[in-house]
């Protein structure tokens, strides 16, 4: 007992005295932080959501044993959340897979068989034959991977280029289109290029946050302490929460601003009204940097166009995709008679994203329907909240906004982006920060928090979209291309230049046997997508091939044919970019177990089993249409590939992969510091894949406006990441401002070179009345854009709002953090939050077990009506970490037309009491 | 197994001692520093389980005198079993 308590004692003061050094206070004398004897220490990243925080991660040779804030870190200062500390025990659940398994009967790989573990080879085998029958029968267009923000760079990097370059197939799309696709588009239309102009630093310099659709409390605990610092620490500071339901970010929040599910439309617009009746613009910045423009308003929900997959009780949707009768408050906002029945056909569901040029007056006639009363009868998001009191708070808030001697911050996530109008509602937010002035300024700025870890440094920067080629550059643009081509040292026409299909398209891909063979990557879709009953069944009752690889059983990996045992976080080198443009590189730890291996392996591997003959000749692309292209089809490229050097036989593994410039960067490295490489090893080469990748990859964006540092300098003692462009050496913290952007022009002041959709007709609200482009070099974009009515609301039948989220204790499926025990045990099932008067209501009290039905489907969930998401009437809660409580067999695949990211926070749903007959249905929880 | 995390803990400077007084009366929870100059304190808190963790930073944040707390260091302590099993 003794000697027990003492080390407890001695365990206790350890920690105390490394808290107190990770927060920078000072030890009493005598006290030090005391490790186990054999750790190593060594800098790294967190494998969870977008902040990025820093980690230290200790190992004791074999395994990662312990994991702490990195006090160096300047995102996090040396503080985690309880995710964060969950680094070293998701790599040790007890079923990591370590084989690959495969469908088998009687010795052969059969649709309908059982999984049984299989060789490498062997499942690579089968891989192959099943991409050469389809690829054969339909070109490339029927193969595709569905890859991930939680990518590396330089797996996302391999996966593109392996797709792109070398099946010459666009159906690449990460999961991270459901997650920051809206953004995306936002940052596109506005800025002409991606990703926020600020950065962390402005949660201390502002002393206005308002956060949207962003319960940051839980989604980024360590971003919210700095500014519950801050918030502490400033009476004048202050904080707005905007939000469908009260959440933890209300806790610290001076004012808490309950909206209805989509009236965030209304509600920006309502701001900008103010800031102009106000005489509140800052005249000599929009004068000097910003254009008015706006776009059509039937622009469809990102449905599919025809009905004929939708399931009977869908259809009546499903027509909303071709023809909508405007609700009452659509009309009042978009200037229409409110007494008339107005019936608008989606004309511009394909052209969604097509705007023009306005005058500041135009933009001033159609903020004007969006008055106080409008807005706030509109808006009110909680019955039960009195109405003056609602106007009142919006009124704070426009102040707040209109006040020029107050900075101010707006956050979203995915209440903004997981939206039928997310791209709108992007813009709306750039529309009042630029009108105002407080866009691209210390302290001041609109800003786009990112879910996942390398969101942005991969799934954006290196573009692992179906539109994408890496640093912003895009597949329908020729001189993208053949940038592309002569970095990649491809034949002139290699690339496709259709644009691919979005992951929610490949999944109806699926289900209309266009796509046939999928690849899944670090990502659990068949889990993930909305409306899921069509899309399982595809893939389980249709001729076609699913692979999924991953480091756990998930739902998807059931859905599969084929499962590949995949490398966990520390187990390989790589590189994520967190949300304010901050790339982070790290070492690989420990060795992956069984016959686990990394997504770089597996993408370099397969692709030794393609030669050129059978990828570069004349394929069919149905639909493709390009200047230079012949209709439907890509031209061989063969015999130009001769005289680059590569013959017919040359397999893609040497032209990608093992390229002489890529082999030259040799292993083991300096850099690693006797580190393993399980790439490496498994590849049984003497070169560096994944330094040789990063390098190649930095070329894209070098004098291209994404400059990253070399490889080295991210691993020296003294770097925490750097925020791009990293020019001569230094990171940028404020981009399109003269004083920090090196790629203002020296005394422009603010310049938003952001070079995409900058020319363009002139119009006015409704159409455009002069075709004439013009050059709007160095500006940015001030959109209008209206409130429009979601693709389906609550009505008789299914009569509640039903939104889907995250918690604290888990992250996206719970792949990872429900093999925590302790995670699990805290979380262990997703609950439905409801009202308790709904519930009373519907017969069902706390605890029982209740049908969440809608349109699509129905599964069951416990009824929690306390705790921490206390919804309003008439809107339920169910997060969708819990695959035992399905919940996205219930929501909807509307997407924002725009960016093609997926509304997962509206649709309507019934709830009902299960009967005891009822129990052992569809949805039961085990 | 046991779980230690280090706390960082924020109180108004003339609340300091009612603060850690408050602190030391949860289970499991011990001061070791404090910071008069700044109202900072560094305590531990020892559990059975991550969740109990999370479960006791909340405890600590809703003390009446306590106006941040924020998890810093964790450590899993079992010589025979380490984090995940062996």
């Amino acid at each position: 007992m003794r000697n027990e308590l003492s080390r407890r004692e001695f365990v206790k003061a350890s920690v105390a005295a490394a808290a107190a050094l990770s927060v920078g206070l000072p030890l009493p004398a005598g006290a030090k932080p005391g490790d186990r004897e054999g750790w190593s220490w060594d800098k790294g990243v967190c494998r969870f959501c977008g902040v990025g925080c820093g980690i230290q991660v200790a190992t004791d040779g074999e395994r990662v044993v312990a994991v702490k804030g990195d006090p160096e870190n300047p995102v996090n200062r040396g503080l985690l959340c309880v995710k964060g500390y969950a680094n070293a025990q998701i790599h040790y659940g007890a079923d990591r897979l370590e084989k690959p398994l495969m469908r088998m009967k009687d010795g052969e790989f059969h649709k309908k068989g059982d999984f049984v573990p299989v060789s490498w080879d062997r499942a690579f085998d089968e891989m192959e034959r099943q991409f050469k029958r389809f690829d054969r029968e339909q070109g490339p267009t029927a193969v595709g991977i569905m890859g991930s923000g939680q990518y590396t760079v330089q797996e996302g990097y391999a996966a593109v280029k392996l797709t792109k370059a070398g099946w010459r197939s666009n159906n690449i799309d990460p999961n991270a289109r459901h997650c920051m696709a809206s953004a995306v588009a936002g940052f596109m239309q506005s800025f002409g290029i991606d990703e926020p102009s600020g950065c962390y630093d402005d949660i201390e310099l502002t002393d206005t946050v308002v956060t949207w659709g962003a319960n940051m409390a839980e989604m980024h605990p360590m971003l919210w302490a700095r500014v519950a610092d801050r918030r502490l620490g400033d009476d004048e500071y202050r904080v707005v929460n905007l939000t469908t339901f009260r959440n933890r970010t209300s806790d610290l929040a001076d004012t808490e601003i309950v909206i209805a599910p989509q009236t965030d439309l209304a509600v920006w617009n309502y701001i900008a009204r103010e800031i102009v009746e106000r005489d509140a613009v800052d005249r000599e910045f929009v004068d000097e940097n910003c254009v008015f423009a706006t776009g059509p308003y039937d622009i469809g929900y990102g449905m599919r166009p025809t009905d004929e997959y939708a399931f009977e009780a869908e259809e009546e949707i499903q027509k909303r995709e071709e023809v909508v009768v405007l609700t009452r408050a659509e009309a009042i906002a978009q200037r229409k008679d409110p007494d008339q029945r107005h019936v608008v056909p989606q004309e511009n569901a394909d052209s969604a994203g097509k705007h023009w040029l306005i005058s500041f007056e135009e933009l001033r006639r159609a903020l004007e329907p969006y008055t106080l009363d409008f807005v706030a009868e509109l808006a009110k998001g909680d019955p039960e909240e009195d109405l003056g009191a609602f106007k009142e708070k919006l009124r704070e808030l426009a102040d707040l906004y209109a006040d020029p001697d107050r900075k101010v911050v707006s956050y979203w996530t995915m209440g903004f982006n997981q939206h039928s109008r997310g791209t709108w509602v992007n813009e709306q937010a750039y529309m009042v920060h630029l009108l105002t002035g407080k866009q691209a300024k210390p302290g001041n700025g609109a800003f786009s928090l990112t879910g996942q870890p390398s969101a942005c440094g991969t799934a954006r920067e290196v573009g692992t979209f179906a539109h994408r080629l890496p640093a912003d550059m895009v597949v329908g643009n020729p001189e993208h291309r053949k940038r592309s081509e002569e970095i990649w040292k491809l034949p002139p026409k290699t690339l496709n230049p259709k644009v691919g299909s979005h992951i929610t398209k490949m999944m109806r891909d699926l289900e209309d046997g266009s796509l046939r063979w999928l690849w899944v990557q670090v990502t659990n879709p068949f889990q993930s997508t909305a409306n899921a009953n069509h899309w399982i069944q595809a893939a389980r009752e249709m001729d076609n091939f699913i692979v999924v690889a991953d480091v756990y059983p998930t739902l998807s990996s059931k859905v599969a044919d084929l499962i590949l045992p995949a490398a966990m976080h520390f187990e390989k080198w790589g590189a994520y970019g967190n949300s304010e443009r901050r790339t982070q590189l790290w070492r690989q730890q420990v060795l992956p177990p069984g016959e686990a291996r990394s997504d770089l392996w597996q993408v370099m591997e397969f692709s030794k089993r393609f030669t050129l003959k059978e990828v570069w000749g004349e394929q069919p692309v149905p639909g493709l249409e390009a200047e230079g292209f012949e209709a439907g089809k890509l031209p061989s490229v063969l015999s130009a590939a001769k005289t680059m050097g590569y013959g017919p036989e040359t397999s893609l593994y040497d032209v990608l992969f093992a390229t002489e410039a890529n082999r030259a960067f040799e292993w083991p490295d300096p850099v690693a510091e006797g580190h393993a490489n399980c790439t490496a090893e498994a590849a049984g080469i003497d070169w560096f894949p994944e330094k040789a990748l990063f390098q190649e990859y930095v070329r894209f964006g070098r004098d291209h406006y994404h400059d990253l540092a070399d490889f080295d300098v991210y691993y020296r003692d003294d770097v925490r990441g750097l925020r791009w462009p990293v020019r001569n050496g230094e990171e940028t913290r404020w981009r399109f401002n003269g004083e920090y952007d090196p790629y203002v022009k020296k005394g422009a002041g603010f310049e938003f070179y952001g070079p995409a959709l900058k020319s363009l007709p002139r119009g006015d609200l409704d159409e455009i009345t002069d075709p004439e482009k013009r050059s709007l070099a160095g500006k940015a974009k001030i959109f209008f854009r209206p409130y429009a009515a979601p693709a389906e609301s609550p009505g008789e039948e299914y009569d509640l709002w039903l939104s889907t989220g995250r918690v604290l204790e888990h992250w996206h499926s719970g792949t990872m953090t429900r093999r925590v025990p302790e995670l699990h045990s805290a979380m262990p099932t997703a609950l439905l939050y409801i009202h308790r008067e709904d519930a009373k209501a519907r017969n069902l009290e706390r605890g029982d077990l209740a049908w969440v039905e809608s349109r699509r489907g129905k599964i069951q969930a416990r009824v929690e009506t306390e705790g921490r998401n206390p919804v309003p009437r008439g809107l339920v809660f169910v997060p969708w970490f819990d695959e035992g409580v399905f919940i996205n067999k219930v929501t909807l695949d509307a997407t924002c037309p725009i960016s093609k990211e997926t509304d997962f926070k509206k649709c309507a749903v019934r709830v009902r009491p299960v009967r005891g007959s009822d129990e052992s249905s569809e949805g039961r929880r085990s | 197994m046991r779980h230690y995390s280090g706390i960082l803990v924020l109180t108004e400077m003339d609340c300091l001692d009612r603060c850690r007084a408050q602190l030391e009366e949860l289970p499991g929870v011990e001061v070791h520093y404090c910071y008069p100059d700044s109202g900072r304190i560094i305590a531990v808190q020892e559990t059975e389980t991550v969740g109990d963790q999370e479960e006791g930073l909340q405890r600590i944040q809703r003390l009446p005198t306590v106006t941040m707390a924020a998890l810093v260091e964790h450590r899993i302590d079992d010589e025979e079993d380490l984090p995940g099993g062996k």
